[in-house]
């Protein structure tokens, strides 16, 4: 049982949130829809764990976190949001946010999410940053539909023969960049630590250019 | 100059100017030179002034001259009564009856006489006149002379007629007129090509000048009157030139005298004349500057020679040399003075001629003669009169020199005055000068202003322009905003209960696609929290897009400690944005990288890649590059400097801008 605060500014989510929480047994401390009374009443009442959507009007969910930062205070925040963005999620981190649920999913994982971050553990939605779009890359080989773009890039220059050091220039990144993506490929793909494994296997498998 | 030395020259010179009209003549004529006149025996007998002396002219005169009236030849007893009296105007005769008789004749033929003898008639009578001083009766002959002239004769009697009224005007002291109408005789003379006329009137004027004491002009004029003598070899007139520069050499004190002494006397051996008034001349001022040089028995010896001519000579215009020549030897000699009687009845003569010089030594002389004889009173007043004299040739002397100063000083004045006035003139033409310098230089300003104006107005116009397309990028941004805002806000969260609702798998699926789409045309609408998750995080997640979305191989390198605006903030976003999307659209690069540092008080973007380039000038006079143009619209909207440049091997984008830009 904790207490908890809820801030959202769309009235049904907040009552459902409301409704939810409540079932899970936990003590609700207050509910608000604005980003300022929000973090007045972290200050105020000190919850446990403060549930607060992102885009809120006068603060958002990201500049509460930055003022209790400053503030120094230690609230558990989970951000309850739509925005499934990989910069507000890796900003949010940087702001010690311990929970990021997305909305859509919230239903079945927000019991999780709250479970963990009162064990002082994190829970992060893992449909974070999954790009679900109808028109996927179709792939014929399993396998480099294992790598990402960089890494098909670097296998293809690989493929062309040329150096380290070429491919370094070619993508403006600098040789060890370049070793780290190998390796990180090498690993993927599963291929022996040879010297030429990985430029065989590029040729062999990348289309001819 | 004595009155009767005037009046004998002048009848001299009257005679040959009449003679001369057989001469030819060089210069244009008023009238024509008609032809001789015939004259037979009687009147060739009258003419000539030899016959004068004969004592039976008058007689014989009168007979023939009555013969001709009474027979009805008015003409020729005019023309006869002309000749006559021409020949006594000449000998300086003054006879009452013969003057009578002209005017007696004139008065009743009046107008029949022809002009030319009824003119000449009034000359003669004007002229007799003149000799006895009768200058009322002569002056009134004279002018009824002034007719206007139809031919030679009248001409030339007219212009004489003009020259003798000069002589009488500068014997009555009438200087000015006689100066003007000398002149005008003078012009006369010269349009009938008189030269005798000329040389006449030369000679009279020379004489008023020096009068005047305007010696210089004086001088001018005799030798003007002496040059015209030569070149008629009249032997007669050369020698009274000669006479009358040593008269005026005399009276100027000039260095030149004796000199010019010496050529009077030269001459007058050369010439040997039988009158013995010349004679007597000639030789009393050699004597004279004899005894100036101390040369006193020589000068002693012609003075006795030359005193039984004395007697003989009547003219006093010759014998005057003999008295002054004899004064100066007996008041050198200091041997008592023989003549005092002499000198003391030239006295009265020399007073009314203001003859200076002459007055000094004559007084003198007496006035030492006085004391010789005990005579002090005399001797005292002599010797005032002396003094006097001399006080006058002082006064004389200084009234000429204050005259020379003041015509100096006139010139001087002029001159002056010509120096001030090209002052004035310079300061005009320099005030011009300025002020059209200055109208140059406010035309100049003008343009100059015109032109600042001009500029300025391009600058406002420029800067409002710029406001606007700040103001443009701010509302559509602002817009895209609020846009991607609403659609993520409301329709997601609407989505979102209508997905509670469903049961169907399928369908939440759908919707979730549906939440998804409308996540990615937010996030493309507008940076999602740029403020909030910061540029440097926003740039980066751009990037990883672009690289999941299998674009482009884009890599970063963002150093940023947050000091822009939220609106540069924005703008850079988007440049980066545009630029991106530009090399995916048209590079063929193999990759792209974004930079951003900050060196000192600037920060620098930069977008490159390694693709085929482009030609920037091309594309951006193209009107098509609308992503390159706004790239560059974006920097100038938050005072950025944007660089581009591309080749084969690639373009870069480069954004500077001022971290204190706000």
């Amino acid at each position: 049982m904790a207490t908890i605060l809820l801030s959202d500014d769309h009235p049904f989510t907040l009552m459902g949130t409301k409704a939810y929480v409540q079932s899970l047994g936990h003590h609700i401390c207050d509910m608000c829809s604005n980003g300022i009374s929000a973090y007045n009443m972290i200050l105020k009442y000190q919850p446990d764990i403060a549930l607060l959507d992102m885009s809120m009007p006068g603060m958002n969910g990201l500049e509460v976190l930055e003022k209790l930062q400053t503030a120094r205070l230690d609230t558990r925040v989970i951000l309850l949001t739509m925005h499934n963005e990989v910069s507000i999620f890796n900003r949010a981190r940087e702001l010690h946010v311990k929970g990021y649920v997305l909305k859509e999913f919230s239903t079945d994982v927000l019991e999780d999410c709250i479970k963990a971050v009162l064990n002082n553990e994190t829970w992060f939605s893992p449909e974070l940053s999954n790009r679900l779009n109808i028109n996927t890359d179709t792939a014929s080989d399993s396998l480099l539909t294992r790598l990402t773009f960089a890494e098909k890039k670097i296998v293809e220059l690989i493929g062309r023969q040329n150096t380290t050091k070429e491919i370094a220039q070619l993508l403006f990144i600098s040789e060890k960049t370049v070793e780290n993506h190998r390796s990180n490929i090498m690993k993927k793909l599963d291929l022996p630590a040879e010297k030429n494994a990985l430029l065989v296997w590029a040729i062999k498998n990348m289309p001819g250019k | 100059m004595t009155a009767s030395s005037c009046r004998f020259l002048l009848s001299v010179c009257l005679v040959f100017a009449c003679l001369c009209c057989r001469q030819p003549k060089e210069q244009p004529l008023a009238f024509s030179e008609p032809p001789p006149e015939r004259l037979d025996s009687i009147g060739a007998w009258l003419e000539n002034p030899d016959h004068f002396q004969d004592t039976t002219f008058l007689e014989f005169f009168d007979n023939y001259f009555k013969q001709q009236v009474g027979a009805g030849r008015i003409d020729s007893a005019a023309h006869l009564l002309c000749l006559a009296g021409k020949n006594m105007c000449v000998n300086y005769a003054f006879d009452s009856s013969f003057i009578q008789t002209n005017i007696r004749f004139v008065a009743q033929y009046g107008q029949q006489i022809p002009s030319r003898y009824r003119t000449g008639i009034y000359l003669n009578l004007g002229d007799m006149y003149a000799t006895v001083e009768n200058y009322e009766s002569s002056d009134f002959y004279f002018r009824k002379t002034l007719v206007s002239p139809g031919d030679y004769q009248t001409a030339l009697n007219v212009a004489a007629a003009k020259s003798g009224m000069m002589y009488n005007f500068q014997n009555t002291g009438k200087l000015d007129s006689a100066l003007l109408i000398g002149y005008e005789a003078l012009d006369l003379f010269e349009k009938l090509g008189s030269v005798q006329g000329k040389m006449a009137v030369y000679t009279t004027l020379s004489g008023v000048y020096k009068y005047l004491s305007d010696y210089s002009e004086a001088e001018i004029l005799g030798d003007q009157a002496r040059s015209i003598a030569l070149q008629s070899r009249d032997s007669n007139n050369i020698y009274m030139m000669y006479k009358d520069k040593v008269a005026l050499y005399d009276e100027m004190g000039h260095p030149e005298l004796s000199a010019w002494i010496d050529s009077l006397y030269q001459f007058y051996k050369a010439w040997q004349p039988k009158s013995p008034s010349y004679k007597l001349d000639a030789l009393s001022t050699y004597s004279l500057k004899l005894v100036r040089e101390g040369k006193l028995p020589e000068a002693g010896k012609i003075l006795h020679e030359m005193a039984p001519l004395y007697k003989v000579v009547q003219n006093d215009y010759f014998s005057d040399e003999y008295l002054y020549a004899l004064a100066a030897y007996e008041q050198k000699l200091n041997n008592g003075i023989a003549h005092a009687d002499l000198y003391k009845r030239q006295l009265p003569i020399l007073a009314e001629y203001q003859d200076f010089n002459r007055l000094i030594l004559f007084n003198s002389v007496l006035s030492e003669n006085a004391v010789l004889q005990n005579d002090y009173k005399n001797a005292y007043h002599y010797n005032q009169a002396s003094v006097a004299a001399r006080d006058s040739l002082r006064e004389k002397e200084i009234r000429m020199q204050v005259k020379e100063l003041d015509k100096k000083y006139q010139t001087e004045k002029k001159e002056q005055q010509i120096a001030l006035q090209q002052i004035k003139l310079a300061q005009k033409n320099t005030l011009i000068g300025f002020l059209l310098a200055g109208l140059a230089a406010l035309s100049l300003a003008g343009v100059a202003w015109y032109f600042w104006r001009l500029q300025k107005q391009t600058k406002k116009e420029s800067a409002i322009q710029q406001q606007f397309t700040r103001q443009l990028l701010e509302n559509t941004e602002e817009e895209r905003g609020r846009i991607a805002r609403d659609l993520h806000d409301s329709v997601s969260h609407e989505l979102l209960t209508l997905k509670r609702e469903m049961h169907d798998p399928g369908a939440t699926k759908r919707i979730d696609y549906i939440i998804n789409d409308i996540r990615q045309i937010s996030r493309n609408l507008h940076p999602v929290m740029l403020e909030s998750i910061g540029l440097k995080l926003s740039l980066e997640t751009l990037c990883d897009q672009y690289m999941e979305q299998g674009e482009l191989f884009i890599s970063h390198d963002i150093h940023y400690s947050s000091k822009l605006h939220g609106t540069a903030e924005l703008q850079l976003f988007r440049i980066v944005q545009e630029a991106v999307s530009n090399t995916i659209k048209y590079a063929g690069a193999d990759a792209c990288k974004v930079t951003l540092q900050e060196k000192g008080p600037a920060l620098l973007l930069r977008i490159q890649d390694n693709g085929q380039g482009f030609e920037v000038e091309k594309a951006l006079n193209s009107g098509k590059s609308f992503g390159l143009r706004s790239i560059l619209q974006r920097s100038k909207a938050i005072g950025a400097r944007a660089d581009i440049r591309s080749s084969a091997q690639g373009t870069v984008i480069e954004i500077a801008i001022h971290n204190d830009i706000i």
